[in-house]
């Protein structure tokens, strides 16, 4: 007796801490706004159970879904409120390069070209480093071989960051890590850098096996 | 019901075991009439196929989706020494079929746990689950030269 009753109230104790949403019921909460105004009056969507929203996730201009996963992925330990602090100061530290840059520069027609808003820099970074192709291993009657297989777009976006956060942590020790990222978005943008090489070289190994390309989807 | 083996085949099993003539079943020599007339054939089950079949080997030919498509893309690369700038239509048509072909095959799948299959009418071949479920539907009549019905 003794024994049931303390487990009850440690089950008590426990639902404080922790949030459970019953699988079936609770929904995700919207977050594009486009999709928020286009909700009718007797969707039933109104009714339900709606989950809190994920750290930083709002309806403000300022943010961005794939920034948010970018963080995400950035952050150690947890340390979320570091990890979106060390973007910012990324963000920021763009914008100065890029707007002395284009004080610096004296020909108008060249003034043009040169893109200041930081956040563009950053989608169009991640979008110059998205690879295509990447390469599994499969062993068919005793021999591995390697073979190109395509890429779903959430793995593509993950392998992006992958590539610019590590092609910025292997830099120069004494620099601060907003300044290197800063640098390594700003190289991406430009496809330059080695975050850029990296993703070549994976298209070189597929390229080089793609006669195997069939292996993936025969019978084992 | 139940089938009980009957007298005439443990005979021959007896028989491949020992001749009773003494000689070996696979050749006889002397007296073969005799043995003839033993081996006429007898109904033991009804001869009847069975109601499904057994998954292991499917003959089904895998499809190779996207890789003319790949191959295109490859090449393109491969001239531009891998700058994505000049073969943009390319890399957007082979995402666009990885695309399709990933949200065909979710889709059939999903289908398939409600028990519904998007098969053509020229199709030769089947996937085994839908056959699995046909054999069910329509089973084979159990009935031997006009004689009773016979249970599944």
């Amino acid at each position: 007796m003794l024994n049931s009753g303390l487990l009850s109230l440690e089950r008590k104790f426990l639902s404080n801490f922790f949030r459970v949403y019953s699988q079936n019921t609770a929904q995700r909460p919207i977050i594009d706004k486009s999709e928020l105004d286009s909700i009718k009056s007797d969707d039933l969507r109104h009714y339900q159970v709606v989950e809190a929203p994920d750290g930083y996730e709002s309806n403000a201009m300022s943010y961005d879904p794939r920034m948010h996963k970018f963080i995400k992925i950035l952050m150690k330990n947890g340390n979320s409120y570091l990890a979106r602090n060390l973007v910012d100061k990324a963000l920021y530290n763009i914008k100065l390069k890029q707007v002395e840059r284009y004080n610096k520069t004296e020909d108008e027609s060249k003034r043009k070209e040169i893109e200041t808003n930081p956040m563009r820099i950053f989608l169009n970074a991640m979008d110059n480093t998205k690879p295509i192709l990447k390469v599994i291993g499969l062993i068919k009657s005793g021999i591995s071989y390697q073979v190109p297989v395509p890429m779903s777009e959430k793995e593509r976006e993950f392998k992006a960051t992958r590539f610019i956060l590590t092609s910025s942590r292997e830099k120069d020790k004494s620099v601060r890590f907003y300044d290197k990222l800063a640098d390594e978005l700003i190289e991406a943008f430009n496809n330059q850098g080695k975050s850029i090489k990296k993703k070549v070289d994976m298209h070189k190994l597929a390229e080089a096996n793609r006669a195997y390309a069939h292996f993936r989807w025969a019978k084992k | 019901m139940k089938y009980v083996k009957s007298s005439y085949s443990r005979y021959l099993k007896k028989l491949k075991c020992s001749n009773p003539n003494g000689s070996s079943v696979r050749a006889p020599y002397g007296s073969v009439n005799e043995l003839i007339t033993h081996k006429q054939f007898k109904l033991v089950l009804p001869m009847v196929l069975k109601d499904n079949i057994s998954g292991k080997g499917s003959n089904l030919k895998p499809d190779y989706p996207c890789i003319e498509s790949m191959n295109v893309m490859i090449n393109c690369l491969k001239i531009n020494d891998y700058n994505e700038a000049p073969c943009g239509t390319e890399i957007k048509e082979f995402t666009e079929c990885f695309q399709k072909y990933s949200s065909d095959v979710k889709l059939a799948d999903e289908q398939a746990k409600k028990g519904i299959y998007n098969i053509n009418e020229n199709q030769s071949k089947f996937p085994i689950k839908f056959m699995q479920k046909m054999l069910k539907e329509y089973k084979t009549p159990r009935k031997v030269d006009d004689g009773p019905d016979l249970p599944h």
